[in-house]
């Protein structure tokens, strides 16, 4: 006790408050997007602009987007791009949807984010629609004739 | 359109044509969905980067040490 006061007085006394500590940053606390994860963005934006603008144009590639014929609008080309969205959408949209709806549930407020959902979610809503039309019509001509 | 893919397929020109862009229809909305992503993704690593600057720069001027020192 009478080191505690003496230490007081004399002005070396050096405690840890704990209130004040609450106000220490953590070191590495910044999140965020990682090298990696933006290479992958790259890739995938090469791929997607190379199979839906660049091998359409190529002569014998139409026949290969409408193999096989049987299956309507599903065929290789469009099930893989399909794979390749739904994959892409849940890699680096999965964290932009639950913020997305985080805001509009608990906070009640729609931001870039949410906008971004809509966007990225009409379009592949859309995409699925397209393609019951597509099989609908496919059926409906098959049992036509 | 060539009349030799509509051949190979055994479809008649017009069915192919209409097959061909209705496929491309739904690439390109799929193509839509992933591309908003994926440049979404290069924006957030550029917010990370300006933000990650800033911290350091706070760090610099605003030392927490000396800020939360209890003497």
């Amino acid at each position: 006790m009478y080191e505690y006061i003496k230490k007081e007085y004399s002005g070396t006394l050096k405690e840890s408050d704990a209130y004040l500590e609450g106000f220490r940053k953590s070191s590495n606390s910044l999140e965020g997007v990682k090298l990696n994860k933006l290479l992958w963005a790259l890739a995938t934006i090469a791929i997607f602009f190379v199979c839906s603008n660049i091998l359409p144009l190529v002569d014998w590639f139409q026949d290969f987007a409408l193999f096989p014929v049987s299956s309507g609008v599903l065929s290789f080309y469009v099930i893989t791009m399909l794979v390749l969205s739904i994959s892409t959408m849940i890699i680096f949209g999965r964290e932009t949807f639950q913020n997305a709806y985080t805001n509009l549930v608990k906070f009640k407020i729609l931001n870039m984010e949410s906008l971004v959902s809509i966007g990225c979610v009409s379009s592949l809503l859309m995409t699925f629609w397209m393609i019951a039309i597509g099989v609908i019509e496919e059926a409906s001509v098959n049992s036509s004739g | 359109m060539d009349m030799s893919h509509s051949n190979k397929l055994n479809m008649n020109s017009s069915d192919f044509e209409h097959r061909l862009a209705m496929v491309e229809e739904l690439v390109h909305m799929m193509e839509t969905a992933s591309l908003i992503l994926a440049i979404i993704t290069l924006g957030k690593y550029q917010e990370w980067k300006a933000k990650r600057s800033i911290a350091t720069m706070a760090e610099k001027i605003f030392v927490a040490d000396s800020l939360l020192q209890n003497e």
